[in-house]
């Protein structure tokens, strides 16, 4: 018996070791209970399988080991070891919410693989803790940083408003969760419309009612009383149509009305309410009109998954994967030197509507797209209305379709 | 007469601050009121279960969780509004709950409170993750054109679909207790709740009518998932905050005191609009909850050793 | 009418009762012994409300060892416990209402019987809208007999009727079930024993989960052994 299983082990690991020598092995990590990391681990193997049936990279198969953060720090330091240690995984992917990923950092450093991270957005808890060039070169950050994104917003209104003056951008609200994205949004959103530059500006705080709220009615009287020319709010999908609906009640009718949740709800688009809504985001369906890249993404995902991608992070997860094939494929090797010289060439047009190169940003080297988009809701759809070389649509002003 | 006194200072205060806040700031008293009617409709089934079954349903708000899912795909499926499915979610959700209860809760009765805890936290568990496989993440939100329903006075607009909340409590309370004072199987459930053993030996299936209390309360928390659902979006964790704000009304309230988790409901919800309407307070509005059920439990211990 | 045979019954593994052979027929027994001699667990046992290990318990020759209180209740069988247990957050009348309500053959007759419960009590009437919770020790146990009494018994167990009680209102009780004997079988514990003498027809003495004594109420009134240590002379 004895014997037997040593002869049994034995077989394993020659198996296991053959099998290996013919794998490049990309350990993904994502919080698996989420829509973001579902779809985004579900983008990323469907862009392996793409990648293998092409013939693979370097005479190799590609391998997806995804494993769960639980959207915890500590599961997901966890997670890099054991990708790291038992897995043996050449080049690490995913990432979501930015305290999972400060878990990740101090394994990320001490393996020293190289990175394509797809989230994490907070740069004074993670930028901060990569650190400087040298240091970070094996982390190539292809989300936009929070300051990227403030700034892409400005830019943005800045350019529809010298496109057409009747768009007044003067007076500015935020409604904002009293949680610390919310809490963060407003810090970031008051130094963005700063009253030097000509803005004023105010919000006011409710509870999500991703937490147990869903009552908007103080926050948006005081918006009312405020009288802005464009209402943005930073809460949770939960919170979108709700929202609306006390917004319509109090009749509260604001030129723009802007919502920025990391996701919206299923059949928003549906609603009544929805048409002329603007949202801030890096994709939408409406972009397969005009980006061949996001088409076939869109049409081999909803063929492979039978549902919709429902937010950025599948294209975004999909995008990392081939930037990193593309990456061995130059550099002939998974060793991280010259794969980060190698990456550092990247031009990779993807489905998010841009050619994502990677630069240096604030304080990191590799930061990959520094732009987000500016929609709106129109027939049941985002349309792209800024960045204009991007547009599906224009801007419909002012905002409630409802009345 | 005492009691009545009390009583009738409390009605003086409450029609008192009434009439400030309709003069002075009208929003607190409307929005105040239509968020109190939407706690209590939630913490009342919660409350009776407590005060007759002796369990605190750490499940509660995943069971409501639970009818609201149900209605919402029921009424896709069918094309229905999700008024229309109040009572059939209500039955759906009393049977549920009562195998629910068969099943599980009935086996933990005579075991100690944490067990009984644990287990019903397990269910809340249970079942948000279960919606989580299933639906994920996503959140669903029915489009419904009546929820936007307004009213104009002067300069004044505000939502007016949030009222049937109040009128969902006040039925609730006052079905309940018409349901317990007045008819036999309620005096029973009433005569369990107070004294199991003495229930049993004037030949109450104690067992029978705890099940029966906690379909009832069920089917309360089914009709108001029907209703949940045309304010709120639903998502798997949806339900477990209400768990927590109707335990706390309810420990407001004093155990057994379906009046009086309105009354607690009211004095929250006027609270927190009252302290959300000003610039400086706004932030004050999520504290207060806990400051008034500490105050509240502290004041009611005080009494209670006066006496 | 209860015919208990070789019981033997205790609370998790300490033994209370053993080898308890038991009857009471149309006629009013006493069971008397010290605290802890097991009075209580032997009328428990008969409710239901402890199992037993062994031996059987009848009711009319109809087995009810193992059977659910409630049940038990309903084929009959009417408890006054020695702690009341009434329903205090409840008025005088639903709880009257309540001992009636659940038993099949009563339940029909509810306003006769209050009557009768009431012309009983005289005080319960006046109280009828008060909370049990409320009322003095001596009326609770005076609605405690109320409720057994509503629901019609074959058998009426008293566990202890007079424990607490100011001696007029112990006369009180024991009249009233002088009145009660003839229409239904009594089994009634009792430490006021002289007391109870006057009232039954048989007794027994129940001595460390054992009876030790059974005989007429006029035998156990001269046995020197109950005379010496339960009549106190």
């Amino acid at each position: 018996m004895k014997r037997m299983m040593f002869a049994l082990a034995v077989l394993v690991m020659i198996a296991g070791s053959a099998y290996a020598q013919g794998t490049i092995k990309l350990g993904g990590i994502w919080t698996l209970a989420d829509i973001t990391g579902k779809q985004g681990s579900a983008a990323a193997q469907m862009a392996v399988d793409e990648i293998n049936a092409a013939g693979g990279v370097l005479g190799k198969k590609l391998e997806l080991i995804v494993a769960d953060d639980e959207g915890k720090a500590d599961k997901a330091a966890a997670a890099v070891e054991k990708l790291a240690t038992v897995d043996k995984v050449d080049v690490f992917i995913g990432g979501m919410a930015s305290g999972a990923e400060l878990g990740k950092i101090p394994a990320f450093k001490k393996y020293n693989k190289v990175v394509m991270s797809t989230g994490a957005a907070a740069s004074t808890v993670v930028e901060k803790a990569l650190g400087p060039s040298p240091g970070s070169d094996f982390y190539f950050h292809m989300h936009p940083w929070d300051y990227n994104q403030g700034q892409s917003y400005l830019e943005g209104w800045t350019a529809i408003n010298k496109k057409d003056p009747n768009i007044k951008i003067a007076r500015v609200f935020l409604g904002y969760e009293d949680g610390a994205f919310g809490q963060s949004s407003w810090v970031a959103t008051k130094t963005l419309f700063n009253p030097s530059m000509g803005f004023t500006i105010d919000g006011a705080s409710f509870k999500s009612a991703a937490f147990g709220g869903g009552d908007y009615t103080a926050m948006l009287e005081a918006a009312k009383a405020f009288k802005p020319d464009i209402f943005l709010w930073a809460g949770y999908d939960a919170d979108a149509l709700p929202m609306l609906e006390q917004a319509k009640a109090m009749k509260f009718t604001p030129g723009i009305f802007l919502g920025a949740p990391p996701g919206w709800p299923k059949d928003f688009g549906e609603s009544k309410l929805a048409p002329n809504v603007a949202l801030y985001g890096m994709w939408s369906t409406a972009m397969n009109k005009n980006n061949p890249a996001s088409d076939k993404f869109y049409k081999n995902y909803v063929a492979k998954f039978k549902e919709e991608p429902a937010t950025y992070f599948a294209p975004l997860a999909y995008a990392a994967v081939y930037i990193v094939a593309d990456g061995i494929k130059a550099a002939g090797t998974t060793e991280t030197a010259p794969l980060v010289k190698a990456l550092e060439a990247t031009k990779y047009a993807s489905p998010l509507g841009e050619t994502i190169t990677f630069s240096p940003s604030m304080i990191i080297k590799h930061q990959g797209i520094t732009r987000q988009k500016i929609l709106q809701w129109q027939n049941g759809e985002q349309q792209v209305i800024w960045p204009f070389e991007a547009a599906t649509a224009t801007l419909v002003y002012p905002f409630p379709a409802w009345k | 007469m005492a009691i009545q006194r009390r009583t009738a200072i409390a009605a003086a205060i409450s029609i008192a601050v009434a009439i400030v806040l309709i003069l002075w700031k009208p929003t607190v008293l409307i929005y105040g009121l239509q968020a109190a009617g939407f706690y209590a409709a939630i913490a009342i089934p919660m409350g009776l279960v407590l005060g007759i079954v002796h369990i605190v349903n750490l499940s509660h708000g995943e069971f409501m969780m639970l009818a609201s899912y149900a209605t919402y795909f029921a009424c896709k499926a069918l094309g229905m509004d999700p008024l229309l499915a109040i009572i059939p979610t209500a039955i759906v959700t009393a049977i549920f709950g009562w195998v629910v209860f068969q099943l599980t809760i009935r086996r933990a009765l005579k075991a100690p409170e944490l067990n009984q805890l644990i287990m019903t936290y397990g269910l809340a568990i249970a079942f948000s993750q279960g919606i989580n496989l299933i639906f994920s993440t996503k959140t669903y939100k029915m489009p419904l054109d009546y929820v936007t329903s307004s009213m104009t006075i002067g300069d004044l607009s505000f939502g007016t679909w949030s009222f049937v909340f109040v009128g969902v409590a006040l039925v609730f309370m006052f079905g309940l207790q018409f349901f317990l004072t007045k008819t036999t199987t309620g005096k029973a459930a009433m005569a369990v709740g107070q004294n199991p053993k003495g229930a049993a030996i004037v030949g109450i299936n104690v067992y029978r009518t705890y099940g029966i209390v906690f379909a009832l309360a069920l089917a309360l928390v089914g009709a108001m998932g029907a209703l949940f659902l045309t304010k709120s979006a639903i998502f798997p964790s949806v339900g477990s905050p209400f768990t927590m704000k109707s335990f706390c009304l309810i420990a407001m309230a004093g155990v057994g005191n379906i009046p009086g988790i309105l009354s607690a409901s009211v004095l929250l919800g006027v609270t927190e609009q009252f302290l959300r309407a000003f610039r400086g307070t706004r932030d004050w509005a999520e504290i207060v909850f806990f400051i008034l059920i500490i105050g509240v439990i502290l004041a009611r211990s005080y009494k209670g050793r006066k006496a | 009418m209860l015919k208990i045979q070789g019981l033997e019954c205790g609370y998790g593994r300490m033994r209370v009762l053993e080898a308890i052979d038991f009857e009471v027929g149309a006629e009013s027994v006493g069971l008397f012994g010290p605290n802890g001699a097991g009075k209580t667990t032997l009328i428990s046992a008969i409710m239901g409300m402890v199992k037993p290990w062994k031996g059987s318990i009848e009711l009319d020759g109809q087995k009810i060892s193992g059977a659910e209180t409630y049940s038990i209740a309903r084929m009959g069988v009417a408890l006054v416990p020695q702690e009341r247990e009434l329903f205090p957050g409840m008025s005088v009348e639903d709880n009257l209402m309540l001992g009636a309500a659940y038993i099949p053959h009563a339940k029909d007759d509810i306003p006769a019987q209050l009557e009768k419960i009431y012309a009983m009590f005289p005080i319960l009437k006046e109280r009828r809208a008060q909370f049990a919770g409320t009322m003095s020790g001596g009326q609770q146990r005076m609605l405690a007999i109320g409720r057994a009494l509503m629901s019609k018994p074959r058998l009426l167990i008293l566990d202890e009727p007079s424990l607490g009680l100011q001696p007029s209102i112990v006369a009180e009780v024991f009249d009233v079930l002088k009145g009660l004997k003839t229409s239904v079988s009594i089994l009634v514990t009792e430490q006021n024993v002289r007391e109870s003498l006057r009232a039954i027809d048989r007794g027994y003495v129940l001595e460390n989960g054992r009876i030790v004594l059974a005989d007429s109420a006029e035998g156990l009134k001269t046995n020197p052994y109950v005379v010496k240590s339960y009549l106190g002379i």
